[in-house]
């Protein structure tokens, strides 16, 4: 039959219905939350933070059901006032019950004195997610800027709070979505593997009199020191010279606390600021806490109060310190935006945010910034008359005799010294005494140094520790007599530092008692903000464990654990991905293998054998995701005790003792279950925490901050050269 | 054609004559000058108020008070004998009902309880959204300019003077708009705890009028003549307080004392410095509202364990008559101002701020952020109320226009009494003749300095006068201080209980003769400044 070539007609129903399908499929795929795999479509030219503008549109649930991803908090009423906690009155705590995934407790509950929100204070005994105390804020759309400024916070290594998006029940009725915000305490410090650190806060609000002298979170006599040592410096900053108030800050922290308020935009008169005050280093340190109310970017111009801060704007090298920060964040956010787009993409969808992007590049990298911070400073009312008769130290700038120390050190072991950095290079070092370096300056250990430590020696870094071997070329750390281990080679920070470590042989340690602080590691890494190791081997030893890191972010790739050692690894306070890590056990002795505490620990891939103890132990209440490993003829595969929670998913566990081992007094799951590959296990399954799931979805893996899709590895070639020849030195 | 409206003309006619008339008879009542200006305030505050139609968001602190109206009717129909009573009252921050205490403010005040803005206080629990602070007080400000307080305890604290917390806000009372007024912090023991400097409270001592117990006003009492007179408002242990307080008041009281002993015994018992700040600011501020009678406190320092004082409700340009440079608020100024070293270091202080805030101009640009600050809320504010002539009785509503105006006025008087005590401070007219001894006239205020350097391991006794000065060695220089002498006006009782008395400055005309002859390089400076004298030919 010959089609007709006169062209049909379309009436304008046809397109109507057309429009109505379109409309109704994408609205369906939206609204049945469907959407997911058209990100994955490379050809559509959407950029991802464009979905959330499609999701607003189309995505029509309900907004409760919409942001359901959000952890739910559930409030009860209170025996001591009627009501729940939205009609609770004045400032006074009360006593509720609260409830959230597998925690139930009295909690108690009161309004925040400053802004709207609710503060959250846990029994010593019950601590939520290792927490005292917490703060809800109501979650507007101003709450995506918070994280966005976080993710900066975090990049650049200061110390900060987390959020969280949660939705809050009370009563049975929903009061819609929070920020919840850590609190900063002890608990907060501990968490992040802060030790022998004291809290400072203080505010630059001149016309508060309130404000004018630093609340110390510490004992009388600490109190009245640490007032002094600040007074003094702020004195001797008030009359021009700044080089006391340097001495005492981390000036790292500090140009990046100032970097994250211009970008913030708040008036610094508003809010005090936390700082961490390190008695071993004597540093302060700022702590980044979002501001708590709606910002005002037009905020005055007038005077601060004196404080540890701005004044070091006045500082030539500060402030070219502040404006370089400044170039690397522009330059770097965009990279840092993709790369936390899925966080961003959750958040927006959450919050039904509109908004692109709340932070621009002209704004971050504006060159008037340090200008607008450095402000005028008054004291505060009636600060003269206070001061009378305050204990205040001599002026004592330490640098000076850092410097001349430091400068006999390099004279003796033939280091160099350039600018902050201390550089080991190539070549071999026998240490005979413990080696101290003080905080801001960062120790560089090149490829090919080879450090022989006496009998009980350690090594301490109290700034940023570079090791910058290679598989080829590592750099070697050893006891000089095999029977004699040394101590530890330790980092000991206050928040900011950095550890990136690459090219590692170390063995022979013990584990040393250094600045007051037990650094039970052959290598310990505490309270550092970041750190990265790669490629590294970590042998025999006598320590309590082959690695410690005790508080901040870690990433492992390539690291392998080998021979005899009472543990491997003992994470703790720490939010860490390691991906393919090897360990190997001697057979000989109980070695455990990955022991984690406190934290968030993903661990991708990997393989864990023959190891007498637990390969894999969660003992506190860290949270533990456990993704491609091969875990073969240990004595456990997988233990998960106390509080902890461990999810396992396609894993290979195959001829251990016992596979599962889950006992626990509280309440919740403490094995989750996915698929996985068991075979010729003794026992597979031990103790009645076990729940069975059967798939990982995004929200879980989103706790651990890895993406749900794995990238699949390339196979490597054979080129016919060695292992070693193919990582590229 | 007939136009109608005769009668509206004569309605019109009849009311002229009735508010003429009342007029006139207000006059008669009054006097012209009080009806004139309540008046007036009247008409501006009716007709220009009405004129500002969006003033723009408060940049003040808006407090919301919601108190019930029959509490209120209560306490509103028996003031000013009802203002120590406290009624239960919320304030709402942030939608939050904070339960507080209410009471009306003061008896001896009228701007504090006549017309439509009284002054109350709050009392609230620990965690409130201003704490640390517990009791605040909420001041109708007594001037029309809204900030004369204000700006006076910012100057006094500026200057290192322990000062009350004080803000201007925005009061909005049971939903309706109460108006611009002064936030201030009522102290206590907890003077030094809010303040991050101790962890328990301290001794603190109020000096005011008596209080009201039964409906009358008790007769004044001059605070340093008991200690019984000051009212402790510390829960910390008094027992050392009160001992020294009595030993401060004995040595005020006793006239018989030398100087130097006078002088040896208050070191001990004032932190010396903080009140020569404190007398300086009462210098700068221009103010003589803080008397023999009222408006003093004591604090005893956790660190010194001596009594420093807090600038209270200080009233910028309320000053003494005559503005004398050596004003005699209380007994305790009576004496401390006769101790050349002590007026000398108050001098300074004043010369110092004066630099600061007249100078380079430290004042100003707080005054004119603050008026910016407070403008929307000024403009808001339909229920301003003050004193609209001299008399007490006199609260009536004012308008914008006396707000502006207070404005431009206080800028002038500031600048004026600055021009005029820097010019005072800073004198350097001195008449100096050289020959074997030092001749020095001059009929300025200020002390002089000489500066010499010798070899000399000894201090040189320079005579001066009939007084034997010991100099005292300054980076490598020998030097002496020239102190005026001070003497009451002509009729003034000598005694340090009679109020509001100044000293003046007997002209100088002195001789002064050093061991060695006067020395070749000699520097003659004011001892205020430092700068070199001007020698008169």
């Amino acid at each position: 039959m010959k089609r007709s070539s006169k062209r049909r007609k379309v009436g304008v129903m046809p397109w109507l219905i057309c429009l109505l399908l379109a409309g109704a499929s994408l609205v369906a795929l939206f609204s049945l939350g469907g959407s997911g795999w058209l990100r994955t479509v490379t050809v559509l030219p959407v950029n991802a933070l464009e979905w959330s503008w499609y999701e607003g549109l189309f995505d029509r649930r309900p907004i409760a059901e919409a942001g359901s991803s959000a952890p739910i908090l559930r409030f009860g009423g209170s025996k001591e006032v009627d009501g729940c906690i939205d009609a609770q009155e004045g400032g006074a705590w009360r006593t509720r019950w609260f409830e959230a995934d597998g925690y139930g407790d009295s909690v108690e509950v009161r309004n925040r004195r400053l802004g709207a929100g609710f503060e959250v204070r846990m029994k010593p005994s019950a601590l939520y997610k290792e927490q005292r105390r917490m703060v809800l804020v109501p979650a507007s759309e101003a709450a995506m800027r918070t994280k966005y400024i976080e993710v900066i916070a975090q990049d650049l290594g200061i110390a900060t709070v987390s959020n969280a998006l949660v939705r809050v029940l009370a009563c049975g009725g929903d009061l819609g979505l929070f920020r919840l915000q850590e609190w900063v305490d002890d608990q907060w410090a501990a968490r992040r593997g802060m030790r022998g650190v004291s809290l400072v806060r203080m505010g630059m609000d001149p016309t508060r009199p309130d404000e004018q002298f630093p609340v110390v979170k510490a004992d009388s006599s600490e109190r009245v020191q640490l007032r002094g040592i600040i007074e003094r410096a702020l004195s001797e900053a008030a009359a021009g010279r700044t080089e006391l108030l340097a001495s005492l800050v981390d000036e790292k922290a500090a140009a990046a606390w100032l970097l994250l308020a211009w970008i913030d935009g708040r008036d610094l008169r508003v809010e005090p600021v936390h700082f961490t005050y390190q008695w071993s280093n004597a540093r302060f340190s700022p702590i980044y806490e979002p501001p708590r109310e709606e910002v005002d970017h037009q905020a005055g111009n007038g005077p601060l109060a004196p404080n540890l801060l701005t004044p070091l704007l006045q500082r030539t090298d500060f402030r070219a310190r502040f404006e370089r920060l400044q170039a690397e964040v522009a330059a770097q956010w965009p990279e840092l935006a993709d790369r936390h787009a899925a966080m961003f993409i959750s958040w927006a969808a959450t919050l039904r945010s509109t908004t692109v992007d709340p932070i621009s590049i002209a704004h971050i990298a504006n060159s008037n910034a340090a200008s607008r911070l450095q402000r005028p400073l008054m004291n505060g009312p009636g600060h003269a008359t206070f001061v009378n008769g305050m204990v205040l130290p001599p002026v004592a700038v330490r640098t000076v005799e850092d410097t001349i120390g430091l400068a006999q050190l390099a004279k003796r072991y033939k280091l160099l010294l350039q600018g902050d950095s201390i550089i080991f290079p190539r070549g071999k070092y026998t240490i005979e005494e413990d080696l101290v370096f003080p905080a801001g300056r960062a120790v560089l250990l090149l490829q090919g140094a080879r450090l022989f430590m006496g009998k009980g020696r350690s090594l301490l870094v109290k700034g940023d520790l570079y090791i910058r071997g290679t598989l080829r070329n590592p750099v070697f750390i050893r006891a000089q007599d095999d029977a004699q281990p040394f101590g530890a080679i330790a980092v000991l920070g206050g928040s900011s530092q950095q550890c990136a470590i690459s090219g590692l042989y170390v063995s022979g340690g013990a584990g040393a008692k250094l600045a007051g602080i037990e650094c039970g590691g052959m290598l310990t890494l505490q309270g550092a903000s970041r750190t990265i190791i790669t490629s590294s081997v970590f042998q025999e030893n006598d320590a309590n464990a082959s690695l410690v890191v005790d508080g901040g972010e870690l990433e492992m790739r390539d690291v392998r654990y080998e021979n005899e050692a009472r543990k491997f690894m003992h994470v703790d306070h720490v939010r860490a991905v390691l991906y393919d890590l090897v360990m190997v056990g001697a057979r000989t002795n109980e070695t455990t293998g990955l022991h984690i505490g406190a934290g968030t620990v993903a661990a991708l891939g990997g393989t864990f054998i023959g190891l007498n103890g637990p390969a894999v132990l969660a003992d506190g209440a860290g949270q533990v995701l456990l993704r491609n490993a091969r875990l073969s003829k240990n004595s456990v595969a997988i233990r998960s005790v106390g509080r902890g929670e461990v999810y396992a998913e396609g894993n290979t566990i195959d001829g251990n003792g016992l596979a599962f081992d889950a006992v626990s007094d509280g309440a919740g799951d403490r094995l989750i279950l996915y698929p996985n590959v068991l075979s010729g296990n003794t026992l597979d399954r031990q103790g009645s925490r076990i729940k069975e799931n059967t798939a990982l979805d995004e929200t879980t893996v989103s706790i651990f901050g890895v993406p749900l899709q794995l990238p699949v590895k390339e196979e490597r070639k054979g080129s016919g050269r060695s292992r070693r020849g193919r990582t590229g030195d | 054609m007939k136009r109608g409206g005769g009668g509206t003309g004569a309605v019109w006619l009849v009311l002229l004559a009735v508010v003429f008339v009342s007029f006139i008879v207000f006059a008669i009542l009054l006097g012209p000058d009080r009806a004139v200006r309540i008046a007036t305030a009247s008409f501006l505050s009716t007709t220009v108020d009405g004129l500002a139609e969006d003033p723009g968001p408060h940049q003040l602190r808006v407090v919301e008070v919601k108190v019930d109206e029959a509490y209120l009717d209560s306490l509103n129909s028996d003031l000013p004998w009802s203002g120590g009573r406290n009624m239960p009252a919320t304030l709402v921050q942030n939608g939050v009902h904070h339960p507080v205490k209410f009471r009306y403010r003061g008896i001896y005040s009228a701007s504090h309880y006549l017309g439509g803005k009284k002054s109350f206080r709050l009392t609230l629990k620990k965690n409130n959204p201003f704490g640390p602070y517990r009791k605040l007080n909420f001041i109708n400000p007594k001037s029309f300019n809204l900030l004369n307080n204000h700006m006076g305890l910012w100057i006094a604290g500026r200057m290192g003077v322990a000062v009350p917390w004080n803000e201007m806000v925005f009061v909005r009372l049971n939903g309706r708009d109460y108006g611009v007024m002064e936030m201030y912090e009522q102290p206590d023991g907890s003077f030094e705890r809010y303040r991050n400097l101790t962890k328990d409270d301290v001794p603190v001592y109020k000096g005011e009028y008596p209080a009201v117990t039964a409906r009358e006003i008790p007769e004044k009492r001059s605070l340093w003549r008991k200690a019984d007179y000051w009212e402790y408002e510390s829960k910390a242990d008094s027992t050392v307080a009160r001992a020294r307080l009595e030993a401060l008041v004995d040595i005020i009281d006793d006239s018989t004392l030398t100087l130097p002993y006078r002088r040896d015994t208050l070191a001990k018992l004032i932190d010396v410095d903080a009140y020569a700040r404190y007398l300086a600011a009462m210098l700068v501020v221009n103010t003589k509202h803080m008397d023999q009678f009222h408006n003093q406190w004591l604090v005893m320092s956790e660190r010194t364990g001596l009594f420093y004082p807090i600038f209270w409700d200080a009233l910028l340009m309320f000053p003494p008559d005559g503005e004398p440079l050596y004003f005699i608020n209380d007994a305790l100024a009576h004496w401390f101002l006769r101790i050349p070293e002590w007026r000398l270091l108050r001098d300074r202080y004043a010369y110092q701020a004066l630099q600061d805030l007249h100078v380079e101009g430290a004042f100003m640009q707080e005054y004119d952020r603050t008026i910016e600050r407070i403008k929307p809320s000024v403009l808001a504010d339909r229920n301003k109320y003050g004193h609209v002539s001299l008399y007490p009785a006199d609260v009536h509503r004012n308008s914008v226009v006396h707000v502006i105006s207070s404005f431009a006025n206080m800028r002038a008087t500031v600048k004026a009494h600055w021009d005029r005590t820097l010019h005072r401070l800073a004198d350097r007219n001195v008449r100096v003749e050289r020959g074997a001894a030092l001749r020095l006239t001059s009929t300025n205020e200020v002390p002089v300095e000489l500066r010499w350097r010798s070899f000399d391991e000894r201090p040189p006794a320079v005579v001066a006068g009939t007084d034997t000065l010991t100099a005292t060695r300054v980076d490598g220089w020998w030097s002496v201080t020239l102190h005026r002498t001070l003497t009451l006006p002509e009729g003034s009782w000598d005694r340090p209980f009679a109020n509001w008395q100044h000293y003046l400055v007997k002209p100088m005309d002195l001789a002064v003769t050093f061991p060695s002859g006067v020395p070749s390089g000699l520097r003659i400076t004011n001892a205020i400044t430092d700068e070199a004298v001007e020698q008169a030919p």
